[in-house]
């Protein structure tokens, strides 16, 4: 899942946890705490929904990456080097792009009931989704406020001298937040955070309703409630898909009055506080409405504002005994918070181990060396510097040795998954310092390159990654020797790797068993003898390199020869037919195939059967060589074509032309 | 506010605009004569916007040689109404999350009033 998206919910799920908490606890506290205390609960809960702060061992991160390996080291180095460089200077090699590169690419050739397609697709939109939903929630808000606020501004008249004097009067001499009266806002209120200004009705009050109303606006401003308003609105419209964001909105709304009225009381004496809640029914009972409002909620209303009269007629100041619980509840809270964390916010130091083997009875498994990397750790990426694999010393840790596999798979799998999911895996060493013994854990990669060498150098080898749910699947070489094999991984935003490892490939029954590609030639056939071989060899230089990484390469027939020799030279026209065949593969995951299937094509059964069998082209070609002391000069050896459909026009023989990229 | 503002349908502001244009009475002749300029309505259309507007009590006939129509709500009382109306919504919509209000929005009627004035007595001590 998406990063962004994996942090969202966790920060979703645990601001409703603690939410869900305190609705429970509320009826053990809400008489006894300060009203204040509650407020300030709820804006914990408020940041636990926005800031991805926590504990590194947090719940969160156990519900959203139990799925991946876990290390937890201290090693914060920015750049190390992981083994000696060796004297040999060809550190380039690996950088380069080698011939056997692979682009990278989506590969979903082994997704057999598109689960992996899907849940791409569905990652890739649920992230749009949300920003949309964003997007307009917040439009919908700001929208409404601002002209909210234009209406106001027009209509807007100036108060009562009066009324300006006990507003200075409250605000200590200054004048930071400015009065006026509309007769269109139901009740008083206070807007803006840069420019405060409170609006009363155009209603007749008396001063001591005026003060009132007063003293609870400024008290809105001196704790800076607008401000929490705000930060309230921002959270809904970034949770706008948590329905449990708009019941804690609400709460935090009543939790805001209740406090507000407890900070203005407490300096009142009983019948200022009987004046005090008086004012606020006063305020209902003028509130006036356009006729068609409705009025659905009336009761609720009625309920919430008989709760604050409650409170103000129940207000005592709190002893030092719920004074020390509140301290020890709002700790608790926090810790709480933080312990239900938002999920990872460090990530492993390093990149994952990488394991290999075959699919082979008693084939050890090997793991890969980590070479030069770049890891996304605790925010900012690790660089770390390593020789080139191919230089690595390789222990039996680290080499595979098959006989007559034909295929390695490259895995960071729990190596008891891999086990039971490709079946005969036996010996399986123990993960040194991974404590997470979990089945299926999973990084997804992709293998950006691979490169493989033989005694140095870059060997000619298909080398085509398969994936599937435990990682992915290689070809191996079919000739015997040792193989040093060089991949970049990817890990997404992660980061990428270069790992190393060996394949050991034995000399066993294959190796007999191994074709070797030869050119033979029509019994009639006119060659002499002798120029035969140099021939041959020409032909397999240019076919065999060009068509190998697309097929493997079984023979070839050369046949209709016409042959014509004068003192110089040598020249002969032929049918140049090459034998090759398909890498072996499930043919039903070959596209062409699976879609023949899909259509019921009355040629899928051939397709199917003919996918993996020899298949034959044919070049029509023509070979002319100098002849120097009865041998043929090498150097002036040249193939042409023919590419005129009926007459003859040859030009020169390029093999690269006939190969589709 | 006059409250009979709110009555006021859309279709009947049209009949309304005229008789705040003429600034006097009119007979239902002459509304009819200026709405057939600005409208399509039929003479019957007419006839019962008219008469709807008299049962509501926004519009009041006088009868000399015919019947007479006089507005009672004015132009003013009108917009002031649409305003209200305007501000209303906007403020039971989002804007009500982003400030900071005295008590919340919603109308309680007279004997919830007087329920909680009768439950509201603070107690003379002061602990």
């Amino acid at each position: 899942m998406n990063e962004s998206l994996k942090l969202l919910l966790a920060l979703s799920l645990s601001g409703s946890i603690l939410a869900i908490f305190i609705f429970a606890i509320k009826p053990f506290i809400s008489h006894k705490f300060s009203k204040s205390l509650q407020y300030y609960i709820w804006i914990i809960v408020l940041l636990r929904f926005i800031l991805p702060f926590s504990f590194d061992e947090n719940i969160m991160d156990k519900i959203f990456y139990k799925d991946e390996i876990h290390v937890n080291t201290n090693i914060e180095v920015e750049t190390k080097s992981l083994e000696l460089p060796v004297e040999t200077g060809s550190n380039s090699t690996i950088l380069s792009k080698g011939e056997n590169s692979l682009s990278k690419k989506e590969n979903y050739d082994m997704d057999h009931d598109h689960s992996r397609y899907f849940n791409d697709l569905l990652n890739k939109y649920a992230l749009t989704i949300w920003i949309v939903g964003v997007a307009v929630v917040l439009g919908i808000n700001l929208i409404g406020y601002f002209r909210f606020t234009n209406y106001l501004k027009v209509t807007n008249i100036p108060p009562l001298d009066v009324e300006k004097n006990i507003l200075i009067d409250l605000m200590g001499g200054k004048d930071k937040v400015k009065l006026f009266r509309n007769q269109f806002v139901p009740t008083p209120m206070l807007i803006g955070i840069i420019n405060p200004h409170i609006i009363i009705p155009d209603n007749k009050y008396n001063e001591k309703q005026i003060k009132n109303i007063l003293l609870h606006e400024l008290a809105h401003y001196k704790r800076f409630d607008i401000i929490i308003k705000w930060i309230t609105m921002i959270i809904t419209s970034i949770h706008w898909f948590n329905p449990l964001i708009y019941i804690i909105r609400k709460e935090v709304n009543h939790a805001c009055e209740l406090a507000c009225d407890e900070f203005v009381i407490k300096k009142l004496k009983p019948l200022e506080r009987q004046e005090y809640g008086d004012t606020l029914i006063t305020v209902v009972a003028e509130a006036k409405y356009p006729i068609g409002v409705l009025q659905a909620t009336m009761s609720e209303d009625k309920k919430g504002l008989k709760d604050r009269l409650a409170s103000i007629m129940g207000y005592k100041k709190k002893t030092k005994v719920i004074i020390a619980l509140s301290i020890v509840l709002v700790i608790g809270l926090i810790f709480g918070a933080m312990k239900l964390g938002a999920g990872r916010t460090y990530s492993d130091p390093k990149p994952p181990e990488i394991y290999i083997g075959a699919k082979e009875e008693d084939t050890k498994i090997g793991t890969a060396i980590l070479g030069t990397y770049s890891w996304r750790y605790k925010n900012h990426y690790i660089e770390a510097d390593a020789i080139d694999p191919i230089e690595m010393e390789y222990g039996s840790d680290n080499t595979v040795t098959i006989s007559d596999v034909n295929e390695i798979f490259i895995s960071i799998q729990n190596l008891e998954s891999v086990n039971s999911n490709i079946g005969t895996i036996n010996d399986i060493p123990i993960h040194k310092g991974s404590s997470n013994s979990k089945a299926n854990i999973k990084y997804n990669f992709t293998i950006d390159n691979v490169y493989v060498y033989k005694d140095e150098k870059l060997a000619d080898i298909s080398i085509e990654p398969i994936y599937n749910d435990e990682g992915a699947y290689i070809l191996t070489p079919t000739e015997s020797g040792n193989y040093v094999y060089v991949m970049d991984l990817n890990f997404g935003d992660r980061g990428t790797a270069t790992y190393g490892f060996v394949v050991n490939v034995a000399q066993g029954e294959s190796d007999e068993e191994k074709e070797i590609v030869t050119v033979t030639f029509e019994d009639d056939s006119e060659l002499p003898e002798e120029y035969r071989e140099v021939f041959s060899t020409h032909m397999i230089n240019i076919f065999v390199p060009a068509y190998t990484p697309y097929y493997q390469m079984k023979g070839f027939k050369v046949s209709d020869l016409r042959y014509y020799e004068d003192d110089t030279g040598i020249e002969f026209e032929f049918i140049f037919t090459m034998i090759h065949q398909n890498y072996y593969k499930d043919p039903d995951t070959v596209d062409y195939i699976k879609e023949a299937k899909e259509n019921n094509s009355e040629y899928y059964q051939q397709m199917y059967d003919e996918y993996n069998q020899p298949q034959e082209g044919n070049y029509y070609l023509k070979f002319t060589a100098n002849i120097v002391n009865g041998q043929i000069d090498e150097s002036s050896i040249q193939v042409f074509t023919n590419v005129s459909p009926v007459g003859v026009e040859y030009v020169p023989f390029n093999v690269e032309d006939y190969i589709l990229h | 506010m006059n409250p009979l503002a709110s009555k006021i349908t859309e279709a009947e502001v049209e009949v309304m605009k005229i008789l705040w244009e003429a600034e006097e009475e009119l007979p239902i002749a002459e509304i009819r004569k200026t709405l057939s300029i600005t409208s399509d309505w039929e003479d019957s259309t007419i006839k019962t916007l008219v008469r709807r507007l008299c049962k509501k009590g926004v519009i009041k006939s006088t009868k000399r040689e015919v019947l007479y129509y006089k507005a009672l709500v004015s132009e003013d009382e009108y917009n002031d109404y649409i305003t209200a109306d305007v501000i209303d919504r906007l403020y039971s919509g989002s804007a009500k999350n982003l400030v900071a209000t005295l008590i919340d929005n919603k109308r309680l009627d007279d004997s919830d009033i007087e329920e909680l004035r009768n439950f509201f007595k603070v107690g003379e001590k002061d602990e």
